[in-house]
């Protein structure tokens, strides 16, 4: 019947696109946890959305995996291994964690050894049952919330900052700044969005915040899928005197935010982002103008002045014509991470190349307090947020000292 | 053959309301209904008044919700259009919406003019496309159960999504009306482009409801939705007024897309940001009624920056929450919907 | 001017019809009396369209109508009052006539309108009002007049009487006769035996399916058997 068949076929083609675009077709079978023999692929899967809402990042950052693992394939590949090579399997979780949860079993039915990813909280809260479950090792590259890691896991490890961290040291950050530039905040009225990630950052940075001998206020939230303006926010910001705007959300809603601090003028000395999706983003001072001047993210970021981080990013640039934005660099940083391991345990095997893992101790193209290294929970020690700036138009690392490309200019009152 | 016959008048029977002497437009409009609408609103200013105690703050949140709700009005009415003669529930109205987004990043890179511009081309082009979906995707579906149309609609939404992130990619996009800077309305602050968009929105929506009243094609689109038997014993072509029906409609979503393009980041998901809205204003303002979509709209976005100051911690979208279960409770068809 | 000639039809397999055979001449009215379930309406729906007959042959002025769409044969001049009127309830009186003549775009409307009015002159009072507030004599005076300004040349009616006190059903009963003498055909489908029978021209009695009896009104109206069994004597 004809409706049928459209039906089917509108269903199918998406799908089929989506396939297209990521998993390779199964493999050799075996179940995970085999050893491999010298010469024979080792399988990592990388798990991003590659579709959907956040198929930006999630597409960059399997490119990026897909750099790695070309890049220490070309080096010799696992020379403990007989210089084995890598091979990545590329898998989209849709930004659904259902799929997430089916497309890591799958993955791992394939033979992956390790898995990569995968960006959403929710996903990756799955994932690392599935990894856990499995006993396959999980690298998560980005995902922000505490309690991923908080259950006991053995087998999933976080290279981003935690959710904690980020908040912690934003506050940290704001009070350093701005006392060092002779005007420390005292009162931050907090715009952020209202799931489990904006809620947490919130909770902590205002607890930091106040223990510091700010006060918080008005605190403002919003549902980032249907928001459309924020003038109203504003007007109250305005209204209440505050002196500064911290901002905890993502691209759309960070961008709506700066115009809408252009449009009310609400005069505060900074508008702080923490671990804020838009502000430290290339695209951003270009996409809102002299909106976003002055604006400050504490988040975590690649390093521009690391080298070995500078040559990734031509790479990527020349591959891929575009600018590799902080989430791709982890992915790449995450792929350096097994490959490190499987060096160090000579063995494809899964349980051993986590024992691996848990003994890392690598640089990180991120720009961190010291390198990567794994503490009890699985969370990177090394890893903390560094102060970013809009100025004159480019994003630039401002805090602390060792990143900084340029000093802090505090105040910011956002342009006039 | 006949008798003796009386004369040829009918007996006058006692009727209910009877709207002899007033041929206006506005002679339909319910204004009990509307007054108490204001006044809802005049107390609910009020109380946000009250509990901000800022002026500054209220007529901004007023004067922002309005010029949201008009556009969400505008993009509702295509919605309700098209369930009211159709009776389809289009999930892919949010999906139409933004490929005119993409039509007018593609005219403003390409030729470098005025984001406004793209109205010409994208309120066209939506409506053939509107019309090409209709007669070729959908007709197949009409009148079968609903959970066909809702797998073909949301099919054909994945499908759009899909085309658009393999065409142009995921990375966001954006526009900007030239010399777009703040006016100060009452005390209030608002861009030009968000003014602009409230405008043609709600010229657009006043045209849309001209077609529908005084227009033989909008009389028959009405006739349609009314009683499609009876359009058919009349002689009207049922096939092509669903077709032109849903093209409108379609074409309503692409000119909101226009409008609101210098106002968002756009990406191939941006459209159902306004999908869901779209069905919780359809909703509230009776399947089915234009001008329940319009008001509803208005009501939608008011409530939306009025809910920011009510309860400044929790997301403005707990305020529409209410106000819809509070509405749907009291009137179940929605404010201007037809009692079943 | 219309003529089945042994048409079968049903719906989803059921038959109702079986071998019906009718016609109507210009200028004339013809009632099709019989109980409920006869095959009144259903000989009605196949003639405009609504269903399409299984077997036999359906002309309209020399034509072949059997299975075509019905706005095409309203086009033509053949138009259809089904019992249930559907009228468009939330638009006007004077909204739902000028529906009516949809397929007359060169007719001048006020003309029409007119001759509407002239006949129902209750209907000028309330042009304004909408059809669903209308009461039951008022709403079958609008059908009919919807249907005059599609300028038929044959008007079907099914069961204009239903849900109306004698009076009206007198009046409107004494309207068709008008639109008759305008020139206009009428195939009328009546349970209300006795006044259709006195008002037509020429009738057929259907049972079960199929015509039973055929003749002038007068004939029927003093048929023994058509008198016991629908006049009630």
């Amino acid at each position: 019947m004809r409706k049928t068949w459209i039906a089917g076929l509108a269903l199918a083609l998406p799908l089929a696109l989506a396939a297209c675009g990521g998993s390779t077709p199964p493999g050799t079978a075996g179940a995970g946890g085999a050893t491999k023999a010298a010469g024979e692929a080792i399988k990592i899967g990388s798990l991003h959305p590659l579709s959907g809402s956040s198929a930006a990042d999630g597409q960059q950052m399997d490119n990026a995996a897909k750099l790695a693992v070309e890049a220490i394939n070309a080096a010799g590949g696992i020379k403990s291994m007989g210089g084995a090579k890598l091979e990545l399997l590329s898998a989209d979780s849709q930004g659904k964690p259902e799929v997430g949860q089916s497309e890591a079993q799958r993955l791992i039915q394939e033979g992956a050894v390790s898995i990569v990813g995968t960006y959403q909280s929710a996903v990756s809260q799955n994932v690392a049952a599935v990894a856990e479950r499995n006993k396959v090792p999980f690298v998560i590259d980005v995902s922000s919330a505490d309690a991923i890691l908080a259950q006991g896991y053995k087998y999933s490890f976080r290279l981003q900052p935690s959710g904690t961290v980020l908040a912690e040291d934003g506050a940290q950050n704001l009070f350093d700044v701005s006392k060092a530039a002779g005007k420390p905040a005292k009162k931050i009225a907090i715009l952020h969005e209202q799931g489990p990630f904006g809620t947490a950052i919130k909770d902590t940075f205002s607890k930091k915040a106040q223990s510091l001998g700010m006060t918080i206020g008005p605190v403002a939230s919003y549902d980032a899928a249907s928001v459309s303006d924020f003038t109203t926010q504003m007007a109250a910001v305005k209204a209440s005197g505050s002196d500064v705007l911290m901002v905890a959300g993502y691209y759309r809603d960070g961008v709506l935010v700066a115009n809408a601090v252009k449009t009310v003028k609400p005069g505060v000395n900074a508008v702080w982002g923490v671990a804020n999706g838009a502000f430290d983003v290339p695209t951003f001072p270009g996409e809102v103008g002299a909106a976003g001047e002055g604006f400050f993210d504490s988040n975590y970021h690649l390093d521009g002045t690391n080298p070995d981080t500078q040559a990734l990013m031509k790479t990527y640039q020349a591959k891929y014509k575009d600018q590799i934005r902080t989430a791709a660099v982890l992915s790449y940083d995450a792929v350096r991470v097994i490959a490190d391991s499987l060096e160090r345990s000579g063995s494809a095997d899964p349980t051993k190349v986590r024992d691996a893992i848990a003994q890392t101790n690598l640089k990180s193209l991120i720009a961190s307090k010291g390198p990567i290294t794994f503490g009890p929970t699985g969370e990177n020690e090394g890893a903390a947020p560094i102060l970013m700036q809009v100025q004159s138009g480019k994003v630039v690392q401002t805090f602390p000292k060792e990143f900084a490309q340029t000093a802090p200019r505090y105040p910011a009152t956002p342009a006039s | 053959m006949t008798e003796q016959i009386p004369s040829a008048t009918a007996p006058t029977v006692a009727e209910g309301e009877g709207h002899t002497s007033s041929p206006r437009l506005w002679a339909r409009v319910p204004w009990t209904r509307v007054a108490i609408g204001v006044g809802f609103f005049v107390v609910a200013i009020a109380l946000a008044y009250l509990r901000a105690g800022n002026g500054d703050v209220v007529r901004q949140a007023v004067l922002t919700g309005i010029l949201i709700g008009g556009v969400y009005g505008l993009v509702a009415m295509g919605l309700t259009l098209i369930f009211g003669v159709l009776d389809i529930v289009n999930f892919a109205h949010g999906a139409f919406l933004a490929v005119a987004l993409y039509i007018t990043v593609t005219m403003v890179s390409r030729l470098g003019v005025n984001p406004l511009v793209a109205l010409f081309v994208a309120v066209p082009v939506m409506f053939l496309l509107g019309a090409g979906v209709q007669r070729f995707v959908l007709a197949g579906a009409m009148g079968k159960p609903l959970e066909n149309q809702l797998l073909i609609t949301l099919g054909l939404a994945l499908l759009i999504d899909n085309v658009l992130l393999m065409s142009f990619g995921p990375n966001p996009q954006s526009v900007k009306l030239p010399g777009d800077t703040g006016v100060q309305i009452f005390g209030a602050v608002a861009t030009v482009s968000r003014l602009l968009a409230f405008g043609v929105a709600i010229v657009l929506a006043a045209l849309l409801y001209v077609l529908l009243q005084r227009t033989r094609l909008g009389t028959a689109i009405r006739a349609v939705a009314a009683n499609e038997a009876g359009a058919q014993l009349v002689g009207i072509d049922t096939r092509r007024i669903y077709m032109a029906t849903f093209a409108i409609g379609t074409a309503c979503a692409g000119a909101a897309g226009v409008l609101v393009a210098p106002l968002v980041t756009i990406e191939p998901t941006t459209g159902e940001l306004f999908n869901i809205i779209a069905f919780v204003v359809v909703v509230l303002g009776g399947m089915g009624n234009v001008i329940g979509a319009l008001v509803g709209g208005l009501i939608i976005g008011l409530t939306e920056q009025l809910g920011a100051l009510y309860f400044p911690g929790q997301s403005p979208l707990l305020s529409v929450f209410v106000v819809f279960v509070l509405v749907l409770f009291l009137r179940p068809q929605g404010l201007f919907g037809k009692a079943s | 001017m219309l003529r089945l000639e042994s048409v079968c039809a049903g719906y989803h397999g059921l038959q109702i019809l079986h071998e019906v055979d009718l016609e109507v001449n210009e200028g004339e009215i013809v009632a099709l009396v019989g109980a409920n379930g006869a095959g009144k309406t259903t000989t009605l729906r196949a003639a405009s369209g609504v269903i399409s007959p299984t077997s036999g042959q359906i002309t309209f002025q020399g034509e072949p109508a059997g299975g075509l769409r019905t706005a095409g044969l309203v086009a033509r001049g053949l138009v259809h009052v089904p019992e249930e009127r559907a009228l468009f309830g939330p638009l006007t009186i004077e909204e739902n006539l000028r529906m009516g003549a949809w397929t007359q775009r060169k007719t001048p409307m006020s003309g029409a309108l007119a001759e509407v009015f002239e006949l129902f002159p209750v209907l000028a009072d309330r042009r304004r009002q909408t059809a669903e507030t209308l009461s039951g004599g008022q709403q079958q005076m609008l059908c009919i007049g919807r249907a005059l300004m599609a300028r038929p040349k044959l008007l079907m009616l099914d069961e204009p009487s239903t849900g109306l006190s004698p009076k009206l059903t007198w009046t409107v009963l004494e309207a068709i006769g008008m639109i008759r003498d305008r020139g206009v055909a009428v195939l009328l489908v009546e349970q209300n035996a006795g006044q259709a029978l006195r008002l037509a021209d020429r009738a057929y009695v259907m049972e079960s399916g199929s015509v039973v009896l055929g003749g002038t009104g007068a004939e029927l109206a003093d048929d023994d058997r058509v008198r016991a069994a629908y006049l009630g004597l």
